[in-house]
């Protein structure tokens, strides 16, 4: 079953000779519970199609569909509802509410929709994560690997269609990055929850089910679920 | 050290910098007027208040000069102004009196009066000096006496007494000035020929003719305001002339009192209050400076990490800064100076009519624009430090980083497993900048503290105890200048035209007279030590006292508040009683200390036919309180009375002293009062003069018999004036509405500050949080939860600032107005919190509309765009 869906998107900035197609008809899908990267260099538009799959921007032409759900067609303030309830976001620099403590920040987007947080999920998920002790520090006394682990649980908190991660180990070491990518990897099998990660490291690309190459705003390599190996 | 000339680049750093912050600079130019404008209005009223004071009490004593010489000749005048030791002389001569009949109620005095005694006795004249000899300068008061308009060129023809002969003059006016009603009288000016050609020869010889027409007053001016008596004295002696009275060569001489008594009373007063009003000032216009600057400071971390990597010195990113601030100075102070002199000046005039229901002068006083920007550019620089030093000392790795936000906060758990409310995420984030917060807190609170403390006490004020203190009874007809505090037995009696006008008015219902003896002083029998008024009395038995004596009609002593003893009307009529009045403290509690006979005691009073100083007595020993002989010894009896006839009085009881029932003066060892009848009994034909007449009027016609008074005694008998509960409510209402006045534009300003400040926190705030936003909203928070949770920033900042300002309110209630209102008889203190209360839906509005308007207008671009702008 796709849980994600993209049809001949295009995202275009400019217009006319000065026009630059970050995205040059990206169309591909992911099934329910599948753990993809996508690679690319960087300018390949990978960011671009990061934010078009969570609705944080507007495709120039073609449609992207979560869940059943097509998200051109939801207004503004409908689409933050969506994300909140159907998209998790990992982002590169963790994006932590400085304010909030650990528990409090991974339960902010289930809160934010105005739901009670499914405490055993939770503590769950914290446990697995190893943020057992940490659950009352505030994300400035945490190192970056654990301020990501928390941003993972966040992610997942909410029991999303989707995970999007942005190169969630981009301001790691290298054995911090192999804990996150472990923990993001477990995460997606334990708890069937699908997965697009966004990378230009080859090697941590390689941890995914599926590996999808962008180069130029186009798909050169593994748009289709099941059309490439598995 | 090798000195590099980088000024330039330091100044055009500079400039690039102050030109890529427009928004900024305009915030911080508002402030910088703002603080101007409170400091030059300070100012500005200040000295133009001190000014009034001091003119007013050298204008009580004469004018400015030091000292002067009195009936001196030309002569004389020329040997004793060339005395080294004065600095400056004016010269004036005495005239002669205008005998117009429209200008008895305004006696004008002729004189001619030289371009320094002008100077000195604060005539400003609009128009010209006389220099011809038929021209004259009159006084605003006289002018209007005489039904003239005030305008230079008009002709005026006026019987003027030289004592040996009248004569009628045509004069014409070369100017005019404005006229002091606190005298009685106003002077004119004539010129030197009128002197010349009327008054040809005369005034030469005081000494042995007393002729002053024609005589010169030296008004003299020494170098300083120290040892003024010493002085004059060796500028008589070293002329060779005495400074003994009566001998022919003695010359009469008198020293400016207003000088000697600026005692330092009340001097530390007004020093701290100065002290504190500049303080508030500077603190209200460093908080929004400071906080300005701060935040441009941290906004341009970068640009200054930047410059720190390529090689620009601390010192010189000071200099940048300062720069700037001075820049911003340059424009904001002058508009400053000349609004906050505006300010002044409008302010000024209200504030003197009710501080001393006198004219108000405007200080043109350089001070006042040095002093505003000095305090201005204080404030301005003392606001730039820290700011400055952050951005010099910040290293350039850590610029990079530094966002001003998460640095301070250091908080390092938090105990909740409740989740992420929205309220409690705004609560949070105003604790991540908590000084920038309690600065804005402060600043919006200050504002409010004033404004309370200033309705506060207006709403202390007590209408019925400022009536009551100065009128106790519905309506009190006098002559006018009664109710100048000028009355003196020898005349202006109310006349009987006036009361019985009055009495025939519909609503009167009863009155009764006071009268005072005519030109016969009666003294009191007494023995002991007495206190009164500042002097002490030793009396030995058969010694006597002035004695200051009413005879008042029964409607009157109806009205007295007996402190002691009853009054029985039946008994008192009988003329074998009195009573004894005793005055009342600020407070209204009568002081009876000061009586100095009791209930049931029996005195004798005695006329006095003549009196006068003992031939011993020297002078008055103001230590001793007493009167003292050559060698400084009090002397036992230093009046010396004869005596007329006398009668025993029993005293019936006391009463309280009050505006209405008496002279308005006081200084008498006792007042009595007796039976109108018997007070005519001291008078041989029987005359006794009427000093005031009490009323009582029905209160639903008190507008119309108000209104009738009014019409009387500025038509019918424009000498006659009156007092009632009405006049005086009138002048409570204004004193009212002044303090309200001042006191509102003062918090406005203030409060316009504070506001800025909070919208300059807020603002920097969601600035400095753009990025976090992008990502909570990236995660599920809608624009509208966003905004929520601005909201609720802004009303935890309303709920700290009404904690704040409450506190405050209080605080300021009953340390500073609470001890003003007790020690004033018109103030009952209570405490209000009404104006910040009702100023609550206001800041509401206020602290919930501008975190949105901000919000608005800061974060523009998507969320992409706002998370790829930290990347």
């Amino acid at each position: 079953m796709d849980i994600l869906v993209t049809k001949d998107l295009i995202k275009q900035y400019g217009k006319g000779e000065m026009a630059v197609h970050a995205l040059d008809g990206i169309s591909m899908n992911v099934e329910k519970g599948e753990f993809v990267s996508v690679v690319g260099t960087s300018g390949s538009g990978k960011s671009t199609l990061l934010h078009m799959l969570g609705g944080l921007d507007k495709a120039t032409s073609g449609y992207v569909e979560v869940d059943g759900k097509e998200l051109s067609k939801l207004s503004d303030d409908q689409l933050t509802i969506f994300r909140r309830r159907k998209i998790g976001f990992v982002f590169q620099n963790y994006n932590l509410v400085p304010v909030l403590n650990v528990y409090e920040n991974i339960v902010l987007p289930i809160e934010l929709d105005g739901n009670q947080p499914d405490k055993e999920y939770i503590e769950k998920i914290i446990e697995m994560l190893g943020l057992g002790k940490k659950v009352n520090n505030l994300p400035s006394q945490l190192s970056g690997g654990q301020q990501q682990r928390v941003a993972i649980a966040r992610a997942v908190a909410a029991k999303p269609a989707i995970v999007l991660a942005d190169e969630p180990t981009g301001n790691l070491d290298s054995k911090t990055s192999q804990d996150v990518l472990g923990m993001l990897k477990i995460t997606s099998e334990k708890f069937g929850q699908t997965i697009v990660m966004i990378t230009h490291n080859e090697e941590i690309a390689q941890l995914a089910d599926r590996i999808i190459r962008i180069e130029d705003g186009r798909i050169v390599k593994g748009g289709e679920a099941n059309a490439t190996g598995k | 050290m090798l000195r590099v000339n980088n000024r330039k680049t330091v100044r055009r750093l500079a400039g690039k910098s102050y030109k890529s912050n427009e928004k900024r600079n305009r915030t911080a130019i508002i402030a910088i007027i703002l603080t101007t404008v409170l400091f030059s209005a300070f100012f500005t009223i200040g000295l133009s208040l001190a000014k009034s004071l001091e003119y007013n009490s050298m204008r009580l004593s004469g004018g400015m000069g030091h000292a002067s010489l009195k009936y001196l000749s030309d002569k004389q005048y020329d040997e004793l102004t060339k005395n080294p030791l004065i600095k400056k002389v004016g010269k004036s001569y005495f005239c002669g009196t205008m005998e117009d009949g429209v200008l008895i109620k305004r006696p004008v005095e002729l004189n001619y009066k030289n371009k320094e005694d002008i100077r000195q006795a604060f005539m400003e004249i609009n128009g010209e000096a006389p220099v011809e000899e038929n021209e004259l300068v009159l006084d605003s008061i006289a002018l209007d006496m005489l039904g003239l308009e005030h305008k230079a060129g008009q002709k005026i023809s006026l019987l003027v007494n030289f004592d040996d002969h009248t004569e009628q003059v045509e004069f014409t006016l070369s100017g005019w000035y404005e006229g002091d009603p606190v005298f009685n009288s106003s002077i004119g000016l004539v010129s030197e020929a009128f002197k010349n050609k009327y008054l040809a020869g005369r005034g030469q010889k005081y000494n042995q003719d007393y002729d002053a027409y024609g005589s010169c007053n030296a008004n003299i001016m020494f170098q300083n305001s120290s040892e003024i008596e010493e002085r004059i004295q060796q500028v008589i002696t070293e002329a060779g002339y005495s400074i003994e009275e009566g001998k022919e060569n003695s010359i009469a001489y008198g020293v400016n009192w207003s000088y000697i008594s600026t005692g330092t009373d009340g001097g530390r007063e007004t020093k701290i209050a100065v002290a504190a009003g500049l303080l508030l000032i500077m603190l209200t216009g460093y908080l929004i400076i400071y906080n300005i600057f701060q935040i441009s400071v941290i906004r341009d971390i970068r640009f200054y990490g930047l410059l720190k990597t390529i090689g620009t010195t601390g010192n010189q990113i000071r200099r940048i800064l300062i720069y700037q601030a001075l820049r911003m100075s340059v424009l904001g102070i002058p508009i400053g100076l000349v609004t906050g002199y505006g300010l002044g000046l409008i302010l000024t005039p209200i504030i003197a009519a009710e501080m001393y229901g006198k004219r108000a002068f405007l200080s043109r006083n350089p001070l006042i624009f040095a002093g505003a920007v000095l305090f201005s550019l204080i404030t301005v620089f003392i606001s730039c430090i820290k700011p400055a030093r952050i951005a010099s000392r910040i290293s350039p790795v850590e610029a990079v980083k530094y966002s001003g936000v998460e640095k301070s906060y250091l908080k390092k758990q938090k105990r909740t497993t409740h989740g992420a409310k929205l309220y409690k995420m705004a609560f949070s984030n105003l604790g991540r900048n908590k000084k920038r917060t309690v600065i804005a807190v402060i600043s919006m609170s200050l504002s409010l503290i004033l404004m309370n403390m200033v309705f506060c006490l207006s709403s202390s004020f007590d209408l019925n105890l400022f009536i009551k203190r100065f009128i106790d009874v519905d309506y009190q007809l006098a002559e006018a200048s009664y109710f100048n505090s000028d009355y003196s037995q020898d005349e202006d009696p109310v006349s009987d035209e006036f009361i019985k006008a009055f009495q025939s008015q519909q609503g009167f219902v009863d009155g009764g007279s006071i009268y005072t003896n005519y030109s016969k002083m009666l003294c009191v029998e007494a023995e002991g030590e007495f206190e009164q008024w500042g002097l002490h009395y030793s009396l030995q038995k058969g010694d006597v006292a002035e004695a200051e004596v009413y005879g008042m009609d029964s409607f009157v002593l109806d009205s007295l508040k007996m402190v002691e003893g009853e009054f029985d009307a039946e008994k008192f009529a009988t003329g074998k009683y009195v009573l004894l009045g005793v005055a009342t403290d600020d407070q209204g509690h009568p002081e009876m200390e000061t009586a100095c006979f009791h209930t049931g005691d029996n005195i004798k009073l005695k006329e006095c036919t003549k009196s006068e100083l003992a031939p011993e007595v020297e002078q008055y020993d103001m230590e001793k309180r007493a009167y003292v002989d050559k060698e400084g010894n009090v002397v036992r009896k230093p009046i010396l009375y004869e005596f007329g006839s006398e009668k025993e009085y029993e005293i019936m009881g006391i009463y309280e002293l009050s505006w209405t029932n008496m002279d308005r003066s006081y200084g008498s060892f006792a007042v009595f009062s007796m039976p109108t009848s018997e007070l005519q009994k001291w008078s041989e034909d029987g005359r006794i003069n009427r000093m005031s007449y009490l009323a009582e009027g029905e209160d639903e016609l008190e507008t119309q018999l108000d209104g009738f008074l009014e019409q009387y005694t500025s038509i019918v008998e424009p000498t006659m004036n009156y007092a009632s509960k009405k006049v005086y409510h009138a002048e409570f209402d204004q004193l009212k509405s002044i303090l309200v006045i001042v006191g509102s534009i003062l918090s406005g300003i203030i409060g316009f500050i504070g506001i800025l400040n909070f919208i300059n926190s807020v603002s920097t705030g969601i600035i400095a949080r753009k990025k976090e936003f992008a990502m909570l909203r990236s995660i599920g928070m809608t624009v509208k939860q966003l905004k929520k949770m601005l909201v609720y920033e802004g009303i935890y900042y309303l709920a700290f600032t009404i904690m704040f300002s409450v506190s405050g309110v209080l605080v300021t209630s009953f340390t500073m107005i609470r001890p003003l209102a007790d020690s004033l008889s018109f103030l009952i203190f209570k405490l209000t919190l009404a104006p910040v209360l009702l100023a609550v839906p206001v800041l509401a509005i206020i602290t919930g509309i501008i975190p949105l308007v901000s919000y608005r207008s800061n974060v523009k671009k998507t969320v992409v765009e706002l998370i790829r702008d930290g990347e």
